[in-house]
């Protein structure tokens, strides 16, 4: 007779292991199944996968008694003293938090000594200002989504101070554009990936761009995956692409057309194997074609992943013949005979076979 | 072709192929460390964790799993969401066992550090509790609800408060 009748009278980590397998719904219930079940989520990383969202609604109800666990917290449209009680019931454990639309006038101390991701969207800057005076030490993610100029002032002068952080999202716009000064000075963070988003219809003035190439060079060491979005950061790729050694992936999304392109000859750009996945998305009629990514994919050389808005027969058979390594592309549409295209281009001599094509919308 | 003898916690002798044997990574561990090479016809692995009943069931799993390709590290990426739907028919049909038996095999394929084994039987499990509300969850591994109404009205509305990642 086995002594082990159900999941949590396994060891631990294989308890983890199995529950790493469930979704949020289903670990929802599992809270609900017995007192000792709720403990195992409360001591076990699958609480990572759950994510607590707070609005004025969830706040008026009985959450202070909550003696759950929850790392994961998003805080939207909270005001004042409720804002306050929320974040200082959960300060303590709380390892990423979402701040959106919240407002604060009272002084007040807040200390978040596990937060290692920060996402703040629409906050005034007191409350930005309130979070980073304390030491910050964990925080190795840090996601900006539009913010009003003070805010931008207080984000900046963290940024010199902060040399823990490997991760910045950046979402900017004309107002609130933190590359409209040279930053590459000032920090002593070495990123491992960065995400840089301009709204799509502002056109990024020559200053801005040569101050984001200046960032890119100075995090050329150690940063792993760059995403750029608008148009005008193509450029940038191709300016800056001799001098990111580590990227691995490497993600371009443009809502526009990509118009003027880079006047760069293909040479210029250096072979690098390490990079594994690339994604180069312009939309509308004049995206990109098989000449845009000649000169990315001929210095990709060992390339696993591919992603595009629009598959072509031309592009399929480029990398077929060229891409041993290639295992993966992904787009949101194709030409309608692109897949029995490349079966019959697998027949033939020195083509790689072994491509999935995976379309996602 | 050449063989291994597995001694189970039961003392049961099982003789298998050495390429059997060597899908556990604890077991080809042994090998090395106790200098036990290919010729060593009459040496005996003892395996004091896995009783007999199991180690059949993990001999015949890596009998017809042994050729299988080593997964690459890139296969392994934490970052992917981790699928349970794609278990193949004959390892579906070989976890046709009582509760019991499918958690020895999981700390069996723990202990004898077998991967794919580990995979497919934790897999198992997750789907025997994907899609189910608590009630039955609680039927399905004979659970006791110890909850007070008060206690479980209370995660009930906090699990409301709950978004996915």
């Amino acid at each position: 007779m086995s002594l082990i009748n159900q999941p949590l009278d396994l060891p631990f980590e294989l308890c983890e292991f199995i529950f790493d397998y469930l979704q949020t719904r289903d670990l929802l219930a599992c809270c609900l199944v017995s007192k000792s079940w709720l403990d195992f989520f409360n001591n076990s990383i699958c609480h990572h996968k759950i994510l607590l969202s707070i609005d004025e609604t969830a706040a008026m109800c009985d959450l202070f008694n909550c003696t759950r666990k929850f790392v994961r917290i998003k805080l939207n449209k909270l005001k004042n003293e409720r804002f306050l009680d929320i974040l200082s019931h959960f300060a303590a454990c709380v390892e990423e938090l979402e701040i959106e639309n919240c407002e604060l006038k009272k002084e007040c101390n807040m200390k978040f000594p596990s937060l290692k991701c920060l996402s703040i969207s629409s906050t005034p800057a007191e409350i930005i200002h309130k979070i980073f005076n304390n030491p910050c030490n964990n925080l190795k993610c840090l996601v900006l989504y539009r913010l009003n100029g003070p805010t931008i002032k207080v984000v900046s002068n963290f940024l010199k101070t902060n040399d823990s952080l490997e991760e910045i999202n950046f979402y900017l716009d004309e107002k609130n554009n933190i590359f409209n000064r040279d930053i590459s000075n000032e920090v002593t963070f070495k990123l491992k990936s960065l995400f840089i988003s301009y709204k799509s219809d502002y056109d990024l003035p020559t200053k801005t761009l040569t101050n984001i190439e200046k960032f890119l060079k100075s995090q050329g060491d150690t940063l792993e995956t760059i995403s750029l979005i608008n148009s005008a950061n193509l450029r940038l790729l191709f300016r800056t692409w001799n001098d990111l050694k580590a990227v691995n992936r490497l993600y371009f999304f443009s809502s526009d057309p990509v118009l003027d392109f880079c006047p760069l000859n293909v040479t210029e750009l250096n072979k690098n194997s390490k990079i594994t996945e690339l994604e180069l998305h312009a939309l509308g009629p004049l995206s990109l074609n098989l000449t845009h990514f000649i000169p990315f994919l001929n210095a990709a050389i060992a390339l696993k992943s591919l992603g595009v808005w629009c598959l072509k027969k031309d592009l399929i058979e480029y990398v077929a013949k060229n891409f041993d390594n290639l295992r993966f592309i992904s787009c949101a549409s194709m030409d309608s005979d692109c897949l029995t295209f490349y079966n019959d281009l697998k027949s033939k001599i020195g083509i790689n076979d072994k491509i999935q094509i995976h379309q996602y919308l | 072709m050449q063989t291994i003898k597995l001694q189970s916690s039961d003392n049961e002798i099982f003789e298998c192929d050495l390429a059997v044997a060597k899908c556990s990574a604890t077991i080809r561990t042994m090998l090395e460390d106790l200098g036990i090479d290919e010729n060593s016809e009459d040496e005996v692995v003892p395996l004091p964790n896995v009783n007999s009943a199991i180690l059949r069931k993990v001999i015949q799993f890596c009998t017809y799993h042994k050729d299988d390709p080593v997964p690459s590290s890139t296969d392994d990426d934490e970052n992917k969401e981790k699928r349970t739907d794609d278990i193949t028919s004959w390892d579906a049909d070989f976890l046709k066992v009582d509760q019991g038996t499918l958690f020895e095999l999981i700390l069996a394929a723990n202990y004898l550090d077998i991967r794919s084994l580990l995979d497919v039987t934790c897999k198992t499990v997750a789907n025997m509790i994907k899609g189910k509300t608590p009630d039955e969850i609680r039927k399905t591994f004979n659970i006791k609800n110890d909850f007070t109404p008060a206690e479980e009205e209370q995660v009930r509305k906090e699990n409301t408060w709950c978004e996915e990642k």
